[in-house]
């Protein structure tokens, strides 16, 4: 990478000793044939320093000119369009020479540039401005595609912004705005302008009254005429975030800004849904896989870990958009191994944090970075991630997914010779399991009855995407169907009066669980070889593997259940299943209690 | 002082060739990259007028070492013609 800069001193001195050169050059002559040679090297030398040399230490002599003026009083009518002028001539010269005038011009100078050329000045050419705004900008977009923009320039531009006085005909926000719209910058100008502008809103979280405006607004810019004033300079950077799954990792991976993104700072309905898309996006996304480079997996589990432990510490988390709960749930979906731990073990959490954690049911070589969350965040994020249809759907269809890994590596690690007693070591992973399954199905029923919903149908969902879903992967996943809402008295008074009817309801419930995890188990215990139930042709698949559960008729069904009572309660491994269901009914019993209270 | 107005003319071209030879060695241009290195300016463009500057210089300097080398050719030319010319005056003496 080529380093920018010059020294105005030296390059006048330079430039006087070049036409010295030029000058001395110039009188070599001679009529001798034997120096023809010498005549014309040094025609061409001369013809280099006056044809190269000459115009580029004047360029750079002349925006130095202009540039000391625009640190002093600046006439937005001349000195600034001459600039931009320049800065036409300089872009015409190729991509160098344009981020050599950003970088001379400087962050502060280039946001100068643009309060200037927005001035309300009625006796100057509003439109021409505008348009030569409009042509600076697009420079400035282009330039910071490239790699030779000074490190510190995104934070000079927004330091230029927030310094410049707030007089008449000048509005520095409105500017802001201006310079964050319709136009796209290079990933790391962005990343690093939204970091400048989210520590200046830290930097002045002292000051502002808890409804003030992050940002102060003018007299408005004429730059801004055809947007909403009240358009929100974060907003804006996050829109233009979008879908940058690096970009928003590289911002949220900064601790002090996640906390204060995830937990203090206020955001309209877009804003939030913004955030928290792009949260999950760096958390969650598609190129967070086990595969990924360690450093991105870092990053990632950390953004999920602040994501979760900071969220829960927002005020308005009741009112926040479905969005929200669907990023939620696709969040913790994602992170099911890091939720399993710590529900497993919960623990309180004073700040976000990753850690190498394994499980025995995974194996002994098993250890990865996950996120680790705090208790009570956890509890609220998961009530928030099961608020919504489209979120309860989403987790039951990552934690079917998990289940289905899960199973399987204990079946085989169950057959490892190291395991002395196979049937114990399936025993504790399944009631690991149950474990999380029914933290996740207590919270599913939580806040059901709080949104108008039933919450025994919302129970009912959670069974029913378990077994609707045993054999298909997160985007297979239909999402079901709400049933018709029944007002939340209503639904007080049909539980309050049928007890005995909900505990049946549930038992059955959980039956039903027990039933689809049993099946689950005794595929992949199966698969794994660690039994050899007699089973019969119509049951499997060409490649040997049970057929899912929802495919087999009844007669399939009766044929399968009894292998499985053969294999697993009374066969060579001995798995009790009433320790899933008691999992599953101990979950089921706190949700009654919850209500009930 | 020459017998032969040849060898007379050779000795003049000669001188020539090195005062140009001498002048360009003296040029200022041979001197320009001092003062015009990355402490001045920096920047792929700078970067390349240091790069014409440093090819020009180079045959500048080839150009002055061939001037030399005809100057002396011609002042061996112009030796040798007045030593003819010296031989023949004392033949003829």
């Amino acid at each position: 990478m080529s380093r920018i800069g010059y020294d105005p001193a030296r390059l006048a001195a330079l430039r006087a000793r070049a036409i010295v050169a030029i000058d001395s050059l110039r009188g070599f002559a001679s009529d001798d044939p034997a120096a023809w040679d010498a005549v014309l090297a040094a025609r061409a030398a001369r013809e280099h320093l006056e044809q190269t040399w000459l115009p580029l230490i004047d360029r750079i002599i002349g925006s130095e000119a202009l540039r000391a003026r625009l640190h002093g009083a600046l006439a937005p009518s001349e000195d600034v369009r001459a600039l931009v002028v320049l800065l036409r001539l300089a872009s015409v010269l190729g991509p160098a020479a344009r981020q050599a005038f950003f970088a001379g011009l400087g962050g502060a100078g280039t946001a100068r540039l643009f309060i200037e050329l927005g001035v309300n000045d009625f006796s100057g050419d509003v439109e021409a401005n505008r348009m030569l705004a409009r042509v600076a900008r697009d420079e400035l977009a282009l330039a910071t595609h490239g790699p030779d923009l000074p490190v510190q320039f995104a934070d000079d531009l927004v330091g230029g912004l927030v310094a410049a006085p707030l007089q008449i005909g000048r509005d520095p926000t409105a500017t802001f705005r201006f310079l964050l719209s319709d136009v796209e910058y290079g990933r790391d100008f962005l990343v690093a302008t939204t970091n400048a502008a989210v520590r200046y809103e830290i930097a002045g979280a002292e000051e502002r009254a808890f409804d003030d405006p992050y940002w102060p607004a003018g007299t408005g810019s004429t730059l801004t005429a055809d947007m909403r004033d009240e358009a929100d300079p974060i907003n804006l950077l996050m829109q233009d975030l979008d879908g940058d799954a690096v970009a928003w990792r590289t911002l949220l991976a900064e601790p002090a800004i996640a906390r204060y993104l995830f937990a203090e700072r206020r955001f309209d309905t877009d804003g939030l849904t913004r955030l928290v898309g792009g949260a999950e996006l760096a958390a969650a996304g598609p190129d967070v896989r086990p595969d990924a480079p360690a450093a991105l997996l870092h990053d990632a589990a950390f953004v999920a870990s602040a994501f979760v432990n900071h969220l829960a510490a927002r005020g308005d988390l009741l009112t926040a958009p479905p969005a929200v709960s669907v990023a939620a749930a696709r969040t913790l979906g994602r992170h099911l191994f890091a939720v399993h731990k710590d529900v497993l073990n919960p623990q309180p959490l004073d700040q976000p944090a990753t850690l190498r954690r394994g499980l025995d049911a995974f194996g002994p070589d098993l250890e990865v970075e996950v996120p680790v969350f705090d208790e009570e965040a956890l509890a609220t994020v998961t009530d928030l991630a099961v608020d919504t249809d489209e979120g309860l759907a989403t987790l039951r269809a990552a934690l079917n997914e998990y289940e289905h890994g899960f199973a399987a590596s204990a079946a085989a690690a169950s057959t490892r010779a190291e395991v002395a007693e196979p049937g114990q070591f399936l025993e504790q992973a399944i009631g690991q399991l149950g474990h999380l399954e029914g933290y996740l199905l207590r919270h599913a029923g939580h806040l059901a009855e709080g949104k108008g919903r039933r919450r025994d149908e919302a129970v009912r969902r959670w069974i029913d995407g378990a077994l609707g879903t045993v054999s298909l992967g997160v985007g297979k996943l239909g999402i079901p169907v709400p049933g018709p809402l029944v007002r939340p008295t209503q639904v007080k008074e049909r539980w309050a009066n049928h007890e005995v009817t909900v505990e049946e309801q549930f038992d059955a419930y959980a039956d039903e669980w027990t039933e689809h995890l049993r099946y689950l188990w005794f595929r992949e215990l199966h698969v794994a070889g660690v039994i050899a139930p007699d089973l019969p042709a119509t049951v499997l698949t060409p490649d040997g593997e049970l057929r899912p559960w929802p495919e087999l008729d009844g007669i399939e069904r009766r044929i399968v259940q009894d292998l499985m009572e053969e294999n697993t309660w009374r066969g060579s491994v001995d798995v009790d299943w009433l320790r899933l269901s008691d999992a599953v009914k101990s979950a089921q019993q706190d949700l009654y209690v919850d209500w009930t209270g | 002082m020459s017998a032969d107005p040849t060898a007379a003319q050779y000795r003049r071209r000669a001188v020539e060739l090195r005062r140009l030879a001498a002048e360009l060695l003296e040029s200022p241009v041979l001197r320009l990259h001092d003062g015009a290195g990355t402490e001045t300016w920096a920047s792929p463009g700078a970067d390349a007028c240091r790069t014409i500057l440093a090819d020009d210089q180079a045959r500048l300097l080839h150009a002055a070492s061939e001037l030399h080398e005809h100057a002396w050719w011609y002042e061996q030319q112009a030796d040798a013609l007045d030593a003819i010319a010296a031989a023949r005056l004392a033949a003829g003496g």
